[in-house]
C-alpha cells in the first residue's frame, strides 16, 4: 500500500492546508482596539523531585534577615522577591509504589490520597485554571523534562483520578501554543487582511468541523449509560476546550510587546529540554495564551555529568547521608536554583500591562514530592517567588521572606493559601482529613 | 524500564496491580477470580452448560470451540466503553483509507494498567489529547482529498453534487462507523459538507469536513455499544455491528473488513458458531498475527526494549543495536509456536517456556556465542542444552529484567515477573521505607546472599519469599542476559525453591525452573487469564468466573493452544454480551 503523504510533504506542495503547522509570524487580533486594562494574575509550577539536601538548602536566619544556603546561591539577586518556607510536611496516603514517590506526586499538588499514582481530586492549578482560564485559548499548560512515558505517578489532575498528561515535548509544545496566530499585542494594529482571510477562512472550518462533531457526542451520548456518558462528556469538554482556542481572543487579557513567535525548538538534552519549556511557557503567559503553566522536572533517571553526578538522581538520593552522594546531591539542587533563577529571568524580561513586568504579575510556586532523598515527606521544602504580586484584597505579597512553621503543618494549608492568592474563595483545599484552613502569616 | 518501577520515582508500573493493596501484604489474599490454585472463586462457578443467559440465542450450538462456553445465569461482567487505542486508531485509518496513515500524526501512547496499554477504564482525555485528534483529522483529510477519485465511485460533475455526496455516506461512512448512517447523522453531515464547501468551494472542500466530523466521532473514536432489547435486567446480546467490530478489534486491532461489514448486513452474526466461524477466518489474515505479537508486545513487557540501556563498563558487550534482535528473537518463537507448528508434543504454552531451540538473528547468535548463523533475519537454532531453554532464558526478557545496581536485585526483577505476568499473582509495591529496610551489604555480597538476607529481615520476607527464589534460578545470567558461572568471584548457586504454586518445590537452575513452570497448570491459566484482560481491557471479576474458568478449561484441554483461545473468547458470554447495567 502506498503510504498517505505526509503533512509536511503536502505542505511542500500545496501551503496553507493544515492549520495544525504553526503559521507564519502573523500578528492578528479579531479585535483591533484592545482595552488597556490591569494585568491579570498567572501561576508558574516549578516541579522537582527526589527532596533536598537542607543543610545546604534552607537559609540561615530570622524572617526577614537571612542569609541564602550554598545550593541557593544564583537566587541572591532574587532574595527581596523568595518566600522560603521551612517545616511543613507534605501529605499524601494511598499506594505507595516507588516508596513514597507515588504518595509524594500524587498529594503535591492535590493534597489528596492516591490510586495507583492517581489522586482522589483535582490538582490546584488545575482547580485555579478552571476559574481564571475560562478566557484564554488554553485553560492551563503542562510541560515536562523526560517524563517520557512515565505515568505511574500523576501530578496533575483535572478532576478525580484523571491526570493530566504534560507535554515532554518542546517541538509539540511549540506546535500546540502556536497552532493559530498570535494575538497582537495590546493596542497594536491587526494584520495584513490578505492573511487574515485566509486565517478566517480556516478558523471556520475547524469551527464547523468541531460543532458538528460536538453534535455527534451529544446524540450518541444521550444513548449511553451513567460511567459512558461521563466518559463522554470529559471528552466533549476537551473538544469545547480545543473550539475555545480559536475564538476571537476576548478582552480583559494583557500582551506583551515581547509575544512574538520564536523560532522551533531543537534539541533533546535534558538542559535543551528544560530551557526550551521555559521559554515556551513564559512566552504562552507573556501572550496571554494562558494564565496557568506548569513544568515538571522528572529528574530520577537521569545523570548530571555536567555538574559531575555520573549515577542517576533517583539512586544517588537512596545514599543520602553519606557524604559523597549529598555532595552530588546538593550540586544537583544548585542546578535547579540557577534553573529556577533562568526562569524568573524570563518573567521579568517580559513587559505587562500598567508598566509591570510578567514577573510582577506571576506567582512562581516550586514544591518537591519529597523532603529529602531519604524519602522522607515531612518538613518539605517549598518555594515562592515573585514580583509586586497583587493580592485579590488589593495588598501586595509581601515577598524576601523566610518562613518557619511548627511540625504537623500539612501543605494543603500552602495549597489553600495560594488558591487564595489566585483568586479562589476556598477555606481549604484538598482532602478533609488534612483540612487546616490557610497558612498563617503568609499573605 | 517497568519492572524496576518501585526504585524509581518516575518509571511506569508493569504489571502493577489495580486493586488497592494498601493494607494487603504478601501474606494477604488479593481477589482471585476462578484461579484452580488461587484463593476466591472455583472454576466453573456457574451451575454449567448449555443455554445462554435467557434473553439470548447463546448456547450449545457453540461453533468449533469444542465446548460451549456459555454459562447458565452468568453475567458478562462490566463492558465499559472503550476508545480506540492509538494503534487501533491508526490500523483503522490503514484499513479505511487503504493506505498506511502518514508517519507524523503525532498521537500518543495510551499508559498502562495491569500491564497493558488497552485498559477501558484509565484513558482520560485532555485538552491537548483532544487537539492531537483534531490535527490527526485535518492532516488525514487533507492527505486523502489529494487523492479523492480512489475513495469515490461517482462524479460529482457528472452524477451532482448530492447524489455522490450520498453514496459516498453510503459506503465510505458505513465504514468509518462501522454501520449503516442513521438519518440525523447522515443530515448533519451534509451540513457539514456544505459548511466546508462554502461559497465558491469544491466538493473536495466539503468532502474534507465530512471525513474530519467522521474520525473526530464518538461513532469513530469508541465502540459505541447498545445491544439489543432484551428481558428486564437480563444480559443483551450485541448487535450484528456491534459484533463485527468486537471480532475486528479483538483479533484485528482495526476496524471490520468488507466481508465483515457483509455478515452484520446479513445478520450472518447471530449464533455463536456463526461468530467461531468468522473468527477462524478472520485468525488466517496477517492482521491476526500483527494484533497478536502486540498483545505478547505489552504481556511480557518487550516494547521496553526499545528504549533498553546497559552501563558499557559493566555489560561492555551490550549495544543498543541488539535491542531490535533481541525483541524479534522473542517474537519469532511466539510466531513459530504460535502460527506455523513448532510447538511440541506438549503444547504451545509449554514450548514457548521451555523450547530447546530459538531464532536468533547473526548479531544475536555472536551475543550467545552460537555458531553458523549469518544475515538479519531469525533463524532456528538449537539452545546449549544446560543454558537455555524457552522465553525466560532469552537474552532480551533477561536484559530488561536485570537491573543496573551490578545486578544485586535482578533476581526480584526476575521473580515478580514470573509471579505478575506468568502466574497472575500480584504483588504488592514494596513500603515507604524498603530502602531503609534493606540489609547491609559489601562489595563482595552476591545477589544470592543479599537475597537470602532480606528474606530473613522482618516486612521483607514475606514477599521476597515469593520473588526471590524464583529469580534466583536464572542468577546464570547477568543483568544484560549473558551466561555467567560467577558472581563476585563466587561461583554461581541458581538453586531455588517455588512457593505458593500447582509446581512447588526445589529446584536447581534455569532448565529446571523453565520445565517447571512449563508443566504447570497455573501458567496455563494464567495466559488465559492475560488474554481475558487485553480482550475486555479491564480486571477479572467475581462475576466473570462462569466465563473465565471455562474459557481456562478450553485452554488446558487445547494444552494451551493459543489460536484456539482467541476464538474461544469469542464464544464467551463476556464477548457474545454485555450487562444491562452499563445501559440508561
Amino acid at each position: 500500500m502506498r503510504p498517505l503523504v505526509s503533512r509536511r510533504a503536502l505542505l511542500r506542495g500545496s501551503g496553507g492546508v493544515a492549520l495544525a503547522l504553526p503559521f507564519l509570524d502573523a500578528m492578528w487580533s479579531p479585535r483591533s482596539a484592545r482595552a488597556q486594562t490591569t494585568p491579570p494574575n498567572r501561576l508558574l509550577i516549578n516541579f522537582t523531585e527526589n527532596g533536598v539536601v537542607e543543610p545546604s538548602w534552607y537559609p540561615k536566619g530570622e524572617t526577614k534577615s537571612f542569609t541564602l544556603a550554598s545550593s541557593m546561591a544564583s537566587f541572591e539577586p532574587w532574595k527581596s522577591h523568595l518566600i522560603i518556607f521551612e517545616g511543613i510536611d507534605q501529605m499524601g496516603d494511598g499506594s505507595n509504589g516507588g516508596g513514597g514517590h507515588q504518595r509524594g506526586k500524587t498529594g503535591c499538588l492535590t493534597g489528596q490520597p492516591n490510586l495507583n499514582g492517581r489522586a482522589f481530586g483535582i490538582s490546584l492549578d488545575q482547580a485555579i485554571a478552571n476559574e481564571v482560564g475560562k478566557t484564554t485559548r488554553f485553560k492551563s499548560l503542562q510541560a515536562s523534562v523526560f517524563v517520557k512515558g512515565a505515568l505511574r505517578d500523576g501530578l496533575i489532575f483535572s478532576g478525580p483520578q484523571q491526570m493530566v498528561v504534560p507535554e515532554d515535548s518542546p517541538a509539540r509544545l511549540f506546535t500546540q501554543l502556536f497552532s493559530a496566530p498570535l494575538p497582537a499585542a495590546t493596542g497594536a494594529a491587526g494584520p495584513d487582511p490578505a492573511v487574515h482571510a485566509q486565517l478566517e477562512r480556516l478558523r471556520a472550518r475547524r469551527k464547523s468541523v468541531l460543532d458538528r462533531t460536538l453534535g455527534e457526542y451529544q446524540r450518541i451520548s444521550a444513548t449511553l449509560g451513567g460511567g459512558d456518558r461521563s466518559r463522554l462528556g470529559v471528552h466533549m469538554d476537551a473538544i469545547r476546550s480545543v473550539e475555545r482556542g480559536l475564538a476571537a481572543m476576548p478582552g480583559g487579557g494583557s500582551v506583551s510587546a515581547g509575544c512574538k513567535m520564536p523560532a522551533a525548538p531543537t534539541g533533546e538534552g535534558f538542559i535543551e529540554t528544560g530551557r526550551a519549556h521555559m521559554d515556551l511557557l513564559c512566552l504562552a503567559l507573556a501572550c496571554d495564551l494562558s494564565r496557568v503553566a506548569s513544568l515538571q522536572w522528572r529528574s530520577s533517571v537521569t545523570a548530571f555529568p555536567w555538574v559531575n553526578v555520573s549515577s542517576d538522581h533517583h539512586g544517588l538520593s537512596h545514599q543520602q547521608g553519606s557524604p559523597g552522594a549529598d555532595a552530588g546531591l546538593a550540586r544537583i539542587n544548585k542546578w535547579f536554583v540557577d534553573q529556577a533563577a533562568y526562569f524568573l529571568g524570563r518573567l521579568k524580561a517580559f513587559g505587562d500591562a500598567g508598566g509591570t513586568t510578567l514577573f510582577d504579575n506571576t506567582l512562581f510556586f516550586w514544591p518537591n514530592e519529597l523532603a529529602t532523598g531519604k524519602h522522607r515527606r515531612t518538613h518539605a521544602p517549598y518555594v515562592i517567588a515573585t514580583g509586586n504580586f497583587r493580592l485579590p484584597g488589593g495588598k501586595t505579597l509581601e515577598t524576601g521572606r523566610f518562613l518557619r512553621y511548627p511540625g504537623g503543618t500539612p501543605h494543603t494549608s500552602l495549597l489553600t493559601s495560594i488558591g487564595r492568592m489566585m483568586g479562589l474563595s476556598i477555606t481549604n483545599f484538598g482532602a478533609s482529613q488534612w483540612h487546616r484552613g490557610p497558612l498563617p502569616n503568609l499573605g | 524500564m517497568g519492572m524496576r518501577s518501585w526504585c524509581s520515582g518516575s518509571t511506569p508500573a508493569a504489571g502493577a496491580a489495580v486493586v488497592l493493596l494498601l493494607s494487603l501484604g504478601c501474606t494477604g489474599e488479593v481477589e482471585k477470580v476462578g484461579s484452580s490454585h488461587g484463593a476466591g472463586v472455583t472454576p466453573g462457578g456457574g451451575p454449567g452448560g448449555g443455554s445462554g443467559p435467557s434473553a439470548g440465542p447463546a448456547g450449545s450450538s457453540s461453533g468449533g470451540a469444542g465446548s460451549s462456553m456459555a454459562c447458565q445465569g452468568s453475567d458478562p461482567g462490566p463492558s465499559p466503553l472503550r476508545r480506540l487505542t492509538r494503534s487501533e486508531y491508526l490500523n483503522a485509518v490503514r484499513d479505511l483509507f487503504g493506505a498506511p496513515a502518514p508517519d507524523d500524526l503525532d498521537l500518543p501512547e495510551e499508559e498502562q494498567a495491569l500491564g497493558f496499554r488497552n485498559s477501558a477504564e484509565s484513558r482520560s482525555v485532555s485538552d491537548v489529547l483532544a487537539g492531537r485528534w483534531v490535527s490527526a483529522a485535518e492532516n488525514l483529510s487533507a492527505a486523502v482529498v489529494s487523492r479523492l477519485s480512489t475513495l469515490l465511485d461517482c462524479d460529482p460533475g457528472r452524477d451532482g453534487e448530492a447524489a455522490c455526496l450520498d453514496r459516498f455516506l453510503d459506503r465510505f461512512g458505513k465504514r468509518a462507523w462501522r454501520r449503516p448512517l442513521e438519518p440525523a447523522e447522515r443530515q448533519n453531515l451534509t451540513q457539514a459538507f456544505a459548511e466546508g464547501k462554502g461559497a465558491g468551494g469544491s466538493f473536495a472542500d466539503g468532502v474534507q469536513s465530512v471525513i474530519q466530523v467522521l474520525l473526530l466521532s464518538p461513532q469513530f473514536m469508541y465502540r459505541i455499544e447498545q445491544g439489543l432489547p432484551s428481558a428486564a435486567g437480563g444480559p443483551r446480546r450485541l448487535g450484528p455491528w456491534e459484533t463485527a467490530s468486537r471480532l475486528s478489534f479483538l483479533l484485528w486491532g482495526s476496524m471490520p473488513d468488507d466481508e465483515l461489514l457483509a455478515a452484520a448486513e446479513a445478520n450472518r452474526l447471530a449464533s455463536p458458531a456463526d461468530v467461531a466461524a468468522q473468527a477462524e477466518r478472520m485468525l488466517k489474515d496477517p492482521r491476526a498475527e500483527q494484533m497478536l505479537a502486540g498483545f505478547a508486545d505489552q504481556w511480557l513487557h518487550l516494547e521496553e526494549l526499545e528504549a533498553l540501556e546497559k552501563d558499557p563498563m559493566i555489560h561492555p558487550r551490550y549495544e543498543v543495536a541488539l535491542r531490535g534482535s533481541m525483541r524479534a528473537e522473542t517474537q519469532a518463537l511466539l510466531a513459530e509456536v504460535i502460527w506455523r507448528g513448532a510447538a511440541g508434543a506438549e503444547g504451545q504454552v509449554a514450548t514457548l517456556l521451555s523450547a530447546p531451540f530459538s531464532y536468533v538473528d547473526a548479531a544475536l547468535a555472536r551475543y550467545y556465542g552460537l555458531p553458523g548463523v549469518s544475515g538479519p533475519r531469525p533463524q532456528r537454532v538449537t539452545l546449549p542444552v544446560k543454558q537455555r531453554a524457552g522465553l525466560l532464558t532469552q537474552a532480551g526478557l533477561l536484559a530488561l529484567l536485570g537491573v543496573p545496581d551490578d545486578g544485586l536485585t535482578s533476581l526480584v526483577f526476575r521473580g515478580r515477573f514470573v509471579r505478575e505476568r506468568l502466574l497472575c499473582q500480584d504483588i504488592p509495591d514494596p513500603p515507604a521505607e524498603a530502602a531503609d529496610m534493606s540489609p547491609p551489604f559489601t562489595p563482595q555480597t552476591t545477589a544470592r546472599e543479599w537475597s537470602e538476607a532480606r528474606q530473613k529481615t522482618a516486612g521483607c520476607g514475606a514477599c521476597h519469599a515469593k520473588m526471590d527464589p524464583i529469580g534466583v534460578g536464572l542468577e546464570n545470567f547477568d543483568g544484560a542476559g549473558l551466561w555467567r558461572d560467577q558472581d563476585r568471584g563466587k561461583p554461581v548457586d541458581a538453586r531455588g525453591e517455588l512457593i505458593d504454586s500447582d509446581v512447588d518445590g526445589p529446584y536447581d537452575g534455569p532448565i529446571e525452573l523453565a520445565r517447571r513452570l512449563a508443566a504447570s497448570r497455573q501458567v496455563h491459566e494464567c495466559v488465559a487469564t492475560q488474554w481475558f484482560r487485553y480482550a475486555t481491557g479491564r480486571r477479572e471479576q467475581a462475576r466473570d468466573s462462569c466465563a473465565l474458568g471455562r474459557l481456562r478449561e478450553a485452554f488446558l484441554a487445547s494444552d494451551g493452544d493459543i489460536r484456539r483461545l482467541l476464538v474461544d473468547f469469542t464464544q464467551t458470554d463476556t464477548f457474545l454480551y454485555r450487562s444491562q447495567g452499563d445501559q440508561p
